[in-house]
């Protein structure tokens, strides 16, 4: 009895697999439309844009938040379909084609919801702390190559700035963690901002070593390096560099092998304890597009970025970027939590001494 | 056109500056006054890039606003009294002290509206980053590497302070393994007993 239901489980399971990779392909096919047939017929739009800074600015910042918005929605539903798969169950299956709808209930739950506000809370920060998180991950977004034209501002220092822009989260993190005035959120902001400063020492030295190869910190240098001398990721000494991006991401976006400033066990659930409706609404878009961003980043820095043969740049880009996204959704539904001290022994002792010798040696094999 | 502006945003980032460091020192909550220093970091920032120094807009976001702040930030939610309306805000000083700010003021505005070699109206359009790397790399390699031995001791006497402030009797136990982990040694696997916010500040110094 127990292994025909499995078996019907696992053929069900199978079923639903082959559905998600259906709506994935044709989410893909249209993202190719969009990218193939628009860009040259808007070009007037964008010649008239340019002419324009302020309305320029105003139309990238309003097409990166919806498209933000939207990328989350689907990385939320996609997040929980292969948490399901991972853990033998089906996940979100009933609103929508395969449950896809299910995020879209979700946030309307969220927005319709009582916004609380804890008596004892620190009102200014209680309630600029999610915005202060939330805005600096619409900022990184804004130097990522999502295809040959899809760039919203191809600064010339693009690696520095996404490094400093991203370090001003751990100001948010506290805010929240203060603000809220409860141990618990107090606890995890400090964990939040500890490890977060920690892990960006690695973080960084890995960053250093491609752009060691490189010799430029803008984005189109490192996609026309790799155009021409195949992908970053195929150099030897990048190979543990980018393990140690890996691991230094995962931690920046407190994911579970590093998820202490939100350990529910230990700190309910951490800086954004008392949060909820919007706020909290907030603080989770924000997560997701930092996991989309920190995927991203990945790709266009060790992975060639958009390039790839046939399909259109944005394509291959987002293939890539899932494919790294899954991977760390993998990690994070397989792997247990980290105790406070080995996840500061793991930064401190292995990492960031590794990620100097990995730097050394890129240096090295860069300048023969 | 491009040149008014610039000149908005000019005033715009200026007024943001000002006001929040003005915020800073007027706020009764200290965690709040940390909190203004934000927005003047970044104005700050913003003025770099009107300037189209791009290396100096991010190292003042990465360091002001990105570490610095959060370092104050840390010190000033572990002091006991955030928000003490008893405290004067003046003291004897604070006439002399207006004097000073506003004789320097002047000689500042005085200095730069009759240099010689005013700063450039236009930004600059070379690739200010590379020069920047190459100089310390090359021409000042040795006042560079002065310049961080100097920060290297800092932080080892960081560590020595923090790690006397550790053998408290209470904590005799505790303070063993710690001076273990201190050496770089593999650590045994043994709960610690001290709370969190010291563990975080003993790892910032």
């Amino acid at each position: 009895m127990s292994v025909a239901h499995s078996g019907s489980a696992d053929a069900r399971r199978s079923g639903q697999f082959v559905g998600v990779i259906f709506v994935f392909i044709v989410l893909l096919v249209i993202a190719a439309v969009i990218g193939h047939l628009t860009l040259p017929g808007l070009a007037p739009v964008w010649h008239f844009l340019g002419a324009h800074p302020i309305l320029n600015a105003l139309v990238k910042a309003v097409v990166y938040v919806s498209f933000i918005a939207l990328l989350v929605l689907f990385l939320i539903w996609w997040e929980r379909k292969f948490a399901g798969w991972l853990q033998a169950r089906l996940g979100p299956k009933h609103v929508g084609p395969q449950g896809m709808l299910q995020t879209l209930a979700d946030a309307l739950k969220l927005i319709t919801k009582e916004d609380i506000t804890p008596a004892v809370a620190d009102r200014p920060l209680f309630y600029l702390a999610p915005f202060v998180v939330f805005v600096p991950t619409v900022l990184t977004f804004m130097v990522l190559p999502l295809g040959p034209h899809w760039i919203a501002q191809d600064l010339n220092v693009a690696l520095l700035y996404v490094i400093a822009i991203s370090s001003m989260t751990a100001t948010g993190i506290m805010a929240a963690g203060w603000g809220s005035n409860n141990k618990y959120s107090l606890l995890g902001g400090v964990r939040a901002v500890a490890q977060l400063l920690s892990y960006e020492v690695p973080m960084v030295m890995a960053v250093l070593s491609v752009v060691t190869f490189v010799g430029g910190l803008s984005m189109r240098h490192i996609i026309d390096y790799q155009a021409q001398n195949g992908w970053l990721i195929l150099k030897w000494p990048l190979i543990p560099a980018f393990l140690i991006f890996l691991i230094a991401a995962l931690a920046e976006l407190n994911r579970t092998p590093f998820d202490l400033p939100e350990a529910e066990s230990e700190l309910v659930s951490g800086f954004h304890t008392e949060y909820s409706g919007m706020r909290f609404a907030f603080f989770f878009l924000a997560e997701f597009a930092n996991n989309f961003f920190s995927a991203g980043f990945a790709v266009a820095l060790f992975f060639g970025g958009y390039l790839g043969p046939i399909l259109p740049g944005i394509v291959w880009f987002i293939l890539k970027t899932f494919v790294l996204i899954t991977l760390m959704m993998w990690i994070r539904w397989t792997v247990p939590r980290l105790r406070i001290d080995q996840m500061m022994g793991l930064c401190w002792k292995l990492l960031v001494p590794l990620s100097l010798v990995v730097f050394i040696l890129a240096a090295a094999w860069a300048s023969r | 056109m491009g040149q008014s502006l610039q000149s908005v945003a000019l005033m715009g980032l200026g007024a943001v500056v000002l006001l929040s460091g003005v915020l800073v020192v007027q706020s009764r909550n200290l965690v709040h006054a940390g909190y203004w220093l934000l927005p003047c970091f970044l104005g700050v920032a913003g003025l770099y890039g009107l300037l189209d120094a791009s290396f100096f807009f991010a190292v003042q976001i990465m360091l002001y606003a990105g570490a610095i702040l959060v370092l104050i930030l840390f010190a000033l939610m572990l002091t006991r009294d955030v928000m003490n309306p008893h405290i004067p805000q003046n003291n004897r000083w604070t006439i002399p002290a207006a004097v000073l700010c506003l004789v320097v003021g002047i000689l500042l505005v005085y200095s730069v509206g009759h240099s010689e070699n005013p700063s450039p109206s236009a930004p600059f359009h070379y690739d200010i980053t590379r020069q920047i790397g190459e100089a310390l790399i090359g021409k000042y390699v040795l006042p560079f590497e002065a310049a961080t031995l100097l920060l290297l001791a800092a932080l080892v006497g960081a560590v020595v302070l923090a790690r006397t402030d550790r053998n408290l009797p209470d904590t005799a136990q505790t303070a063993g393994i710690a001076s273990d982990q201190g050496l770089g040694m593999p650590s045994p696997v043994v709960e610690k007993s001290s709370s969190d916010p010291n563990e975080i500040r003993q790892e910032h110094p």
